[in-house]
């Protein structure tokens, strides 16, 4: 975990100072963008601002153009529908609503958006009366802002002179206020502009589509000065848009700093469960090392396990892992033969007297558990010093393994053959009873008689050299190995002492006297 | 001294004046050839160039089989030039309207008349060389007659138009109704169709146009409009000539419009389809037939 930890600070640490790094220089470009945008705002305000001038300005020379003109002068005296009507679609270009022209009556002679109304009365209109109310002299002149049938307008209204003192007529210049002429005002500026004028409000942004004052980045009122014939603006504000590119670069700034602490957080634990999935099979292998150095399993287990669990592990994993099984199984082996030699007679290849002990042990602790019987066998051979001292001492081995191989081919393999010591065998028989251990010692005897050489019967033709001499005893519950031991002991003495060559049993009837120590 | 320089001076002057004659007596002579390499048919632009070439090239390749010359078609810039022209003896002959053709009656050099155009009534169906005024109001009105409109607003087209004001005017005088006193206020709306569309609008009261704007609207507003009044005929274009051209050529240049007839000549359809007039041959009337437009003209000071 220790290397996952520095491979997590090593890779966390250089990011995390590049990501913050990154979010240090947007920042800083960010406030940058902003000083310039406010730059531009001041920019944009002065922009507006005299776009409006320049259109009210459009209005009065129109007027002013439109109440001299010499065509329109004798098309007002003529009351020439048409050519007033013309004249007025002339201004179009100038982006003007209308033009109307009146006679001194207040009566209109023309409207330039509408050839064929005309002749009405507008004398009671505000801009109209207050040019007639004391008479109409050369140099009146109305302007402002005025109500009308169809709207709000602001306009400019002055006779109509003839030989540029008299006035014979009135002309009103006019410009609508629509959203679409507000529009006009900003347009290209990426602003807005809101007014206010009786009660109503107007502006360059229609709110259906889903832009929202809430979103206005900035206000700035705009003031309409001097002094107006009608209506005045009662508020007018230019909106401020959130920009479009400082607000992209504001938006990436966020999506970068969630992005960073998403990555922040999101990478050690992506880190940590890839190195933790990448090295899970080294630490499986080191506490595979490490329950085998404490000797909590067995070689042959942990050859096992690194040889099959690790087959699909990394292939330095697995190899490594291989080695060790490879190593483990060598280990094993040579265990194997330790432990073959540790418990093996040399000469015999039967098992020896360590293990017999041991094997009883466990032979009647397996009894306390589930019942059963056991007998042992205690043999010896008939003066086998004599076979060594005639014969020499491989004659006398040579007997030893004769008569060992007669035990090996005619017992249980459930039955445990022991050397005991010197020419002393012991059989360990696990479910036999005292007869059939009888019987057994019985058909052993009788078959190493037969068994012996003709130089082995050569030395005492009539006695018994190289014969056997086999006490028998069945384990009784309650009795220790070493009573056991006792009482067959007891009984291969007196198979001695009873002429050799012969079995002996330790009887029931014996078993006081044998455990009494009449020996 | 002083004589034989006056008696010098005297036949010097004699002499510059006999010379003087004879150059004048010499212009007074130069005439149009007889048998001319080509002639000329000249028109002004009531209309876009290139319809009027269209409407009128037909026509100019009939007189040029029927003739046996080579006839231009002229457009000229305006009515001024086209009216110079004639009386310069530039141009040959001439289609123009009948009231630019009565303003030169006065005139030294006024062109000789050959022929009346002609059109086929859409409503009729008859062939007349003349056309009317009509005064208008809406049916809806209630008036039904001309004294009816007093203190009313009236619509006349066009200062210069015939049937929209020289004649609409003749009929009102005609009734001691002094226009400018009669009604509230008069207006110029400058083409037919715009006392139409002032008098559906409620603009004006009455109005005055020509028979064939009434006939169209009547068709496309059916029974929203009534007569007052009908004006007397008014002559169509004439087709006239170079007060120099000689009889001969009028004569056959007359015949050949006459032929043409009311039917689906190539120079009848050509104007019913680039000029939209309802084209139907030509009539031999008279100068004489243009007299009650020439008085007409005159009392309403109309400076065609």
């Amino acid at each position: 975990m220790k290397l996952v930890r520095q491979v997590l600070l090593t890779a966390i640490l250089p990011l995390a100072a590049v990501l913050l790094a990154g979010v240090w220089l947007l920042i800083s470009s960010v406030d940058k963008q902003e000083e310039q945008i406010q730059q531009e705002d001041e920019l944009l305000q002065q922009i507006v601002r005299a776009r409006v001038v320049t259109l009210l300005s459009r209005v009065d020379a129109a007027s002013k153009i439109l109440a001299l003109n010499r065509e329109a002068v004798l098309a007002v005296q003529d009351h020439n529908v048409n050519t007033l009507y013309e004249l007025g679609r002339q201004y179009e270009p100038l982006q003007l609503s209308r033009i109307i022209y009146l006679d001194l009556q207040g009566r209109v002679l023309s409207r330039s958006d509408d050839r064929y109304r005309f002749g009405d009365d507008l004398s009671e209109q505000d801009e109209i009366s207050q040019l007639l109310v004391d008479g109409v002299q050369a140099g009146d002149r109305v302007a402002g802002l005025f109500q009308q049938e169809d709207g709000f307008y602001y306009l400019i209204a002055r006779p109509v002179l003839q030989y540029q003192e008299i006035p014979i007529g009135i002309v009103v210049s006019q410009v609508k206020v629509t959203p679409e002429r507000l529009k006009q005002l900003v347009l290209g500026t990426g602003a807005d502009i809101e007014i206010q004028i009786g009660g109503q409000r107007f502006s360059s942004f229609d709110e259906t589509e889903g832009t929202r004052p809430e979103t206005v980045r900035r206000v700035v009122p705009m003031g309409f000065g001097g002094r107006s014939a009608g209506l005045v603006v009662e508020e007018a504000q230019i909106l401020l848009w959130p920009d479009r590119g400082i607000h992209s670069v504001d938006s990436l700034a966020r999506q970068l700093l969630i992005l960073f602490a998403v990555l922040l957080i999101l990478l050690p634990i992506l880190l940590m469960w890839i190195l933790r999935r990448y090295l899970r099979p080294y630490a499986e292998l080191v506490d595979e090392l490490q329950q085998l150095s404490v000797g909590s399993v067995d070689l042959g287990v942990i050859r096992k396990t690194l040889g099959h669990d690790f087959r699909d592990a990394p292939e330095e994993v697995s190899r490594v892992a291989q080695a060790i099984s490879g190593m483990a199984q060598t280990l094993e082996r040579q265990m194997d033969e330790l432990e073959h030699l540790a418990v093996t007679d040399q000469l015999t290849g039967l098992k020896n007297r360590r293990f017999l002990t041991a094997s009883m042990q466990h032979a009647m602790a397996r009894i306390y558990r589930h019942g059963g019987e056991l007998s042992v066998l205690l043999i010896d051979l008939d003066q086998f010093k004599r076979i060594n001292d005639r014969l020499g001492h491989s004659k006398g081995d040579e007997h030893l393994c004769s008569v060992a191989e007669a035990f090996r081919d005619n017992c249980r393999s459930s039955d445990i053959i022991a050397r005991w010591g010197g020419e002393e065998f012991m059989l360990l028989c696990p479910d036999l009873d005292l007869k059939g251990a009888s019987d057994l010692a019985e058909k052993l005897r009788k078959l190493v008689d037969g068994l012996r050489s003709d130089e082995v019967k050569a030395i005492d033709p009539l006695g018994s050299v190289g014969t056997l001499s086999i006490g028998a005893a069945q384990w009784l519950p309650g009795e220790t190995a070493e009573q056991l031991l006792q009482r067959v002991d007891r009984a291969l003495y007196r198979a001695k002492e009873g002429g050799r060559n012969r079995v002996e049993i330790c009887a029931q009837a014996r078993i006081a006297a044998d455990l009494g120590g009449d020996h | 001294m002083a004589w034989r320089l006056r008696g010098l001076s005297s036949r010097f002057l004699f002499l510059i004046s006999v010379l003087m004659l004879l150059a004048v007596g010499v212009l007074k002579a130069e005439t149009r050839p007889q048998n001319p390499a080509s002639i000329s048919l000249a028109t002004y632009p009531f209309g876009d160039a290139a319809s009027i070439h269209q409407a009128f090239s037909p026509l100019a390749q009939y007189l040029e089989t029927r003739l046996g010359v080579r006839v231009n078609l002229i457009v000229t810039r305006d009515y001024a030039e086209l009216a110079r022209r004639l009386d310069e003896g530039t141009v040959d002959l001439a289609w123009i309207g009948s009231a630019n053709y009565v303003s030169t009656f006065d005139s030294e050099r006024s062109p000789q008349y050959i022929a009346t155009y002609r059109e086929r009534s859409k409503e009729s169906g008859e062939v007349h060389a003349f056309y009317r005024a009509v005064i208008l109001a809406l049916a809806s009105s209630g008036y039904s007659g001309l004294t009816d409109l007093q203190g009313k607003r009236f619509g006349f087209t066009d200062p210069d138009s015939t049937s929209g004001h020289a004649y609409p005017r003749m009929m009102l005088e005609q009734q001691q109704i002094d226009p400018e006193q009669f009604f509230s206020d008069t207006y110029f709306l400058g083409t037919h169709r715009s006392v139409i569309e002032a008098l559906l609008a409620g603009s004006v009261h009455a109005g005055a146009v020509s028979d064939g704007t009434y006939y169209t609207a009547m068709a496309e507003y059916p029974g929203q409009l009534q007569v007052l009044a009908w004006s007397d005929p008014i002559p169509l274009d004439a087709i006239v000539a170079a007060f120099d051209l000689s009889p001969d050529t009028v004569a056959q240049v007359r015949q050949a419009l006459l032929d043409i007839g009311s039917g689906d000549h190539p120079v009848n359809l050509a104007i019913q389809q680039n000029l939209a007039w309802p084209a139907a041959g030509f009539e031999q009337r008279s100068a004489e037939f243009y007299l009650p437009l020439k008085r007409a003209l005159a009392g309403s000071a109309v400076e065609p």
